[in-house]
């Protein structure tokens, strides 16, 4: 269990993160979502220590992360895939890890072959491509065993074997019961893990709900029509105050009418119809809508 | 809970896991063995050298020359050292390295306590043993102008130039967790600490550039291994002076480097 609670890290006279409060719980992936520059990574920082708070506080299990005695087995974290010497080899460095919290070599040959990296145990982690090296940063992460797991970005620069290994393993922690937080600026990526979202914007929560939650909280009133007739309907809603555009496929996607409305408006003239489907928000919308007003670098913005 | 107990993190386990991140790295092994072979070869080719200048006349016999001659190599070693010092924490800075190791230390200062008490466990046997067979190959290749062990001085000076390495290490050790970049640091080491004093004797009117030269840290580990106060561009501080003036310098660094450590952002 992790909880942030008025979590604030300015830098100079930039704040990083505002405010921020929510509780990620165990036995589900959360999704830690945020635009590029939201103050995620930051804030994972600050879970496990790496940067001091300018107020608030995170803790891990109920006390912050680095009062825990033997704080790997609370926690483990893969913040950024090159978080290793690059002249060590990926067993030295995970061996070098688990000597901290007094665990024996052996877990480094576990963690390799759960990782998928045992063949090149030996070879020096510089030499690694980006997906090996995200493939190690998680058997770090997973050292101690821990019962709660943050994982910044996981999935970029994967291929998508690796994509699919980092969702399969993310989901089986999670049914496991552990605490799983994985921060994306995909929503998309989200949309396939994670059940439940945090989701910030410039340092500030913006949403702690679930997908479908997110999904409902969007209206989007628009009506995708097909006929035979498409002028004639065009000409038909238009007159009846809809906004109607056409797509590549001739289909109108009406809006400023709900479904039914149309279906009786067409009735009325005569006009066939063979397909008439509301439209519900898909979840990039609902993100993108979200996080609309937040975004760091946006084009124009005075 | 019963688990974490078990598994805490203590100072004898990050000693450990220091050991085996110094061992994994092939940058040890090249600093240490060139570092080695620089000094024995070094004292070996000089001190055969001054044999026969010795035999000229043209320098004094006795220990203080056996040691300026056969330890010519431990300036050297000071650079090699000092650089590998500077590299034990802005490598893991540099490379990233230093996020996991403070996530699995998050108290983060036994990183730094294990890494000083490692690198003096390693480079202290190692230095101490070959400064050694630095001054006894030196001393056989000097013939019948040699220096025996038990000349008076001879093994306080091999002992003060292992000290002055380890402390120079620590002293670099220090500086790398100050200034976080490999760079930065080793312009602070070459430049300020072995370049500037020398130049600052020279430069000051002779009186008062000695004065303050002495207290300079390289100047201060040269007096750690002369015999008579002699060897260096200035007179020396005693050796035992010499030896906690360095140990200040050492001190006040790594505390320092040890406040930062604690209190920055990594």
């Amino acid at each position: 269990m992790i909880e942030v609670d008025a979590l604030t890290k300015r830098y100079g006279d930039k704040l990083a993160v505002h405010d921020l409060s929510f509780t990620v719980r165990p036995g589900q992936v959360t999704g830690f979502l945020g635009p590029n520059g939201a103050g995620k990574s930051t804030t994972m920082r600050m879970i496990v220590g790496l940067d001091r708070p300018t107020s608030g506080r995170a803790t891990v299990n109920g006390i912050p992360y680095a009062a825990h005695p033997a704080p790997l087995r609370q926690a483990g974290a893969l913040l950024e895939a090159k978080s290793v010497h690059k002249g060590r080899s990926a067993r030295a460095h995970l061996v070098a890890l688990a000597q901290t919290h007094g665990l024996p070599a052996s877990r480094a040959d576990e963690l390799l072959d759960l990782v998928g990296l045992s063949s090149v145990a030996h070879k020096r982690a510089g030499t690694f491509s980006l997906g090996m090296s995200q493939r190690l940063g998680v058997a770090a992460a997973l050292v101690g065993d821990p019962g709660t797991i943050l994982l910044d970005e996981p999935v970029n620069g994967l291929d998508p074997d690796g994509v699919l290994w980092i969702r399969t393993l993310l989901k089986d922690l999670a049914a496991e019961g552990c605490t799983v937080l994985v921060s994306s600026h995909l929503m998309s990526e989200m949309a396939v893990t994670a059940e439940h979202l945090v989701i910030i914007g410039r340092g500030r929560l913006l949403a702690d709900t679930t997908v479908d939650e997110l999904i409902a909280r969007v209206v989007v009133d628009t009506v995708v029509v097909r006929t035979s007739r498409t002028p004639a309907l065009r000409d038909l809603l238009t007159g009846a105050g809809a906004t109607v555009e056409t797509d590549e496929d001739g289909r109108l996607l009406v809006g400023g009418l709900p479904a039914e409305r149309i279906g009786e408006l067409a009735a009325t003239a005569g006009l066939p119809l063979y397909e008439v489907v509301p439209q519900r928000a898909s979840l990039e919308q609902a993100y993108m809508e979200l996080t609309r007003d937040t975004v760091e670098y946006e084009g124009g913005r005075s | 809970m019963n688990a974490d107990n078990r598994h805490r993190v203590t100072l004898p386990r990050v000693i450990r896991s220091e050991w085996t991140k110094l061992r994994s790295l092939r940058s040890t092994w090249w600093s240490l063995a060139t570092t080695v072979f620089i000094t024995v070869a070094a004292g070996g080719l000089i001190g055969r050298t001054s044999a026969q200048a010795i035999r000229d006349g043209d320098i004094p016999a006795g220990p203080q020359t056996a040691i300026e001659t056969s330890l010519f190599g431990v300036d050297i070693a000071a650079l090699i050292l000092g650089v590998y010092g500077v590299l034990l924490m802005t490598g893991e800075y540099g490379t990233g390295q230093i996020r996991a190791s403070l996530t699995a230390v998050p108290k983060r200062l036994p990183v730094l306590w294990a890494k000083a008490i490692v690198f003096t466990a390693v480079v202290g046997p190692l230095m101490l043993v070959t400064n050694f067979a630095a001054f006894l190959l030196a001393q056989a290749l000097a013939g019948d102008v040699g220096v025996s062990l038990s000349e008076p001085g001879v093994v306080r000076a091999i002992f003060g130039a292992t000290g002055y390495l380890v402390g120079i290490g620590l002293l670099c050790l220090g500086i790398g967790v100050v200034l976080r970049n490999l760079v930065f640091a080793i312009t602070v080491y070459i430049g300020v600490l072995m370049m500037l004093p020398p130049v600052l004797a020279a430069a000051l009117p002779a009186d008062s550039g000695d004065k303050v030269g002495k207290y300079t840290p390289m100047f201060a580990g040269g007096a750690m291994y002369s015999v008579d106060g002699g060897g260096g561009p200035i007179p020396y501080l005693r050796p035992g002076p010499g030896a906690l003036v360095l140990a200040a310098y050492v001190v006040l660094v790594v505390a320092a480097g040890a406040v930062l450590l604690r209190r920055r952002d990594v």
